[in-house]
């Protein structure tokens, strides 16, 4: 009974707030029993700029959220993304102590800690350590306890951010009296939900293109290899289109959902189409192949950035299973076809996870925010379990102790 | 200096979760401060609701505690109030129910009690209520006999008494003149029936017939002394009741229309048509309409006469 609880998946997007909340009972199962959006303002590419613009609207798209579950959010759930978030690999060593050479936990932690340990530049933080697996004498093992051997190696692949960004954002929820639980980095998240257990394990790549920057993570052997951020996303192309067709930003995003294209489609050449459509003063027809070289430049530009960013990790060879898009911008009509071209990979749009029943949160958009409650959820399982572990051993030890 | 190492190390690896989280500068908006608001109300309307529920209890305990109190000093038997509408009396209580004053309230069982008042035979139904702090009251109906009856035991002859239900008890405190005033019961067999006798079935009849007798016709009524039932089924047809007379010998009757019965013998007796009654050896009313009088063999030559009922008193 004292597992039961309500939480609260906050993504603060660059174009919108997220939040869902959901019911944790008896921290085995987990119900969404609210949601709620609002309009971002106040960020620019995942980082907040005016914390009290960024605070106003998601404290409204909580309290609505509250409001359509109705229920008091007990403890948040946050996904953090921006340009400051970097990451490395760092691995760690150790030998293995028992004289019949069977590794044991202790050993296991101690190669964890040794990965752990690279020191930060002044004003970062973790955000987040993601066990690679382990070698245990050079050979990939899943799990090495129990088995024999000398030597035991584990890598990290650790995500860091600026300190201060990163407490801004906690602060935004704190200022409406949540304490952040749980900080998932928005690749993680949602990748968590877009890509299946087999695809990880064979190699897969998602991208989630958000409004202001673009997540990606590429999984291997069934954890990450990589994450990343690029700072581009569906409001560059928007601002491109209100640039290079001289409109402003509404009527932009306007033609961009109406007719933009992830391609060059030779069929629009002749084409046009009109800014407004609806006989307003002012309207104008524009070529459709205008529209389509200036999207189809920017997201090509971006996934560029991806290939570039990943280097030789990215191949046929390394991600059998794909590409996976989600995101807003992945909405676009044929933006497959671009990450393909681009990328040289086979690239599809994520399916909606299977545990989520409502079709109104089976959209690309939401996937951040879903990965973020499995995230938080699988996590805060993990801890009770952990709990529960060690309440057995200090019983057991306290009983055979005497 | 080591110490100092540690503390840079420290610094150095920091995670998300070190950052402080209860600074609120800035980032409170008008919906928070609501949302705050609302939160307060409603700790402090569940803070009221539990201190009420405290209030509550803290109350019925005490409560509870003080009429413990106060029954305390009067937990014990102090009166018996026994009421009546027959002859018994508080005497013949104490001695039937072995209820002193001085025993604990507590220990009294109303409901044992008014079973062992009922299963004594002579009370029709009784009724036991305890009235805190002190008194038990019984209030109980009596059966009222009809006929008696007297009975061979290993201890002698044992009067016993018939009341309108078929019951047959042992009357207890009935006057001396009563007794005598019943007449005998006859022709019919007691059984035992654990501590009491079986009753006899469809009695009541009998007793209305006689209850109609006495009150009307008590002249004839103070003669009678048995009362045979050997011949009695009932209402059903063929069905006798004789009943043995000082004066007029075995008078028969039937159990319907009794007093259209006792009205003809009335006639007959007071209308001036009967020679000698002191000579009459029994008298037939089972035939309608008339009064059939039977004077013995020798006495008289016509030995039965007829009589046409007189009617009236």
């Amino acid at each position: 009974m004292g597992q039961d609880k309500i939480v609260g998946a906050i993504e603060i997007g660059t174009s919108k707030v997220i939040v869902l909340v959901a019911e944790i009972i008896g921290g085995k199962s987990l119900n969404i029993i609210g949601e709620s959006h609002a309009t971002a303002s106040g960020m620019r590419k995942g980082q907040i700029i005016s914390l009290r613009e960024v605070s106003d609207c998601t404290h409204k798209a909580i309290a609505e959220a509250e409001k359509s579950s109705g229920a008091q959010i007990d403890s948040a759930y946050l996904a953090i993304s921006g340009a400051h978030l970097q990451g490395f690999y760092d691995s760690g060593v150790a030998t293995v102590s028992s004289a019949s050479g069977i590794v044991t936990e202790s050993d296991i932690r101690r190669a964890r800690e040794n990965a752990k340990m690279r020191n930060l530049p002044p004003g970062r933080v973790y955000l987040h350590h993601e066990c690679c697996g382990f070698l245990l004498d050079g050979r990939r093992v899943a799990d090495p306890v129990g088995m024999v051997g000398e030597k035991v190696e584990t890598g990290y692949w650790h995500i860091h951010g600026d300190e201060r960004l990163t407490a801004d954002h906690i602060h935004v929820v704190n200022g409406i009296g949540l304490n952040v639980d749980c900080m998932v980095v928005s690749a993680i998240a949602s990748a968590s939900v877009a890509a299946g257990d087999e695809e990880k394990k064979n190699g897969v790549l998602v991208i989630d293109i958000g409004a202001g920057t673009t997540d990606y993570a590429l999984y291997r052997f069934g954890t990450i290899l990589r994450t990343g951020v690029v700072p581009i996303g569906g409001d560059h192309v928007t601002n491109d289109l209100a640039i290079g067709l001289r409109m402003n930003a509404r009527y932009a995003e306007s033609v961009k959902l109406r007719f933009g294209k992830g391609v060059l489609d030779i069929t629009d050449k002749n084409d046009t189409v009109m800014l407004i459509g609806d006989l307003t003063i002012g309207d104008r027809p524009i070529p459709r192949l205008a529209i389509d070289k200036i999207v189809h430049a920017r997201i090509e530009e971006l996934f560029m950035i991806v290939k570039n960013q990943l280097g030789s990790d990215l191949g046929p060879q390394n991600v059998p299973s794909g590409v996976i898009l989600t995101g807003g911008t992945a909405r676009l009509p044929h933006i497959c076809d671009a990450a393909q071209e681009v990328l040289g990979v086979p690239a599809r749009l994520a399916d909606s996870p299977q545990w989520v029943s409502d079709p109104q949160l089976c959209v690309p958009e939401y996937s951040t925010a879903l990965g973020l409650l499995s995230e938080g959820f699988a996590t805060l399982r993990a801890s009770y379990r952990e709990a529960a572990s060690k309440k057995w051993y200090s019983r057991l030890s306290g009983i055979f102790g005497k | 200096m080591a110490q100092n190492e540690k503390e840079t190390d420290a610094q150095a690896r920091r995670e998300w979760s070190d950052i402080q989280q209860a600074d609120r500068r800035g980032a409170t908006t008008a919906v928070a401060r609501r949302r705050r608001t609302v939160r307060l109300w409603r700790m402090a309307g569940l803070g009221t609701l539990a201190a009420v529920l405290c209030v509550a209890l803290v109350t019925a305990y005490v409560s509870a505690s003080r009429n413990a109190t106060a029954l305390e000093p009067s937990a014990f038997l102090a009166k018996v109030t026994f009421r009546t509408d027959g002859v018994l009396t508080d005497r013949w209580l104490s001695k039937a129910l072995d209820i002193r004053e001085g025993m604990a309230m507590g220990s009294i069982d109303v409901a044992s009690i008014r079973r062992r008042l009922e299963e004594s035979g002579q009370i029709k139904s009784a009724s036991v209520t305890l009235r805190l702090p002190s008194e038990l009251v019984i209030e109980v109906r009596e059966k009222i006999p009809f006929l008696r009856a007297s009975a061979q035991t290993p201890e002698g002859t044992k009067l016993l008494l018939v009341s309108e239900d078929g019951a047959i008890f042992e009357g207890a405190n009935y006057p001396l003149n009563t007794l005598r005033a019943l007449p005998y019961v006859d022709g019919v067999s007691f059984r035992k029936r654990g501590d009491g006798y079986e009753p006899i079935a469809d009695v009541a009849p009998v007793a209305a017939f006689l209850s109609t007798a006495r009150a009307r016709w008590p002249k004839i009524y103070r003669d009678w002394t048995i009362v045979s039932l050997k011949r009695y089924k009932g209402l059903s047809q063929g069905s006798v009741i004789e009943v043995k007379s000082r004066t007029l010998g075995t008078l028969q009757f039937t159990p319907d229309n009794v007093e259209d019965q006792l009205r003809r013998l009335f006639g007959a007796l007071t209308g001036g048509a009967l020679n000698d009654p002191r000579q009459v050896t029994g008298v037939n009313l089972t035939i309608p309409g008339q009064a059939i009088f039977d004077y013995g063999d020798a006495k008289v030559p016509g030995k039965t006469q007829s009589s046409k009922p007189q009617g009236g008193r």
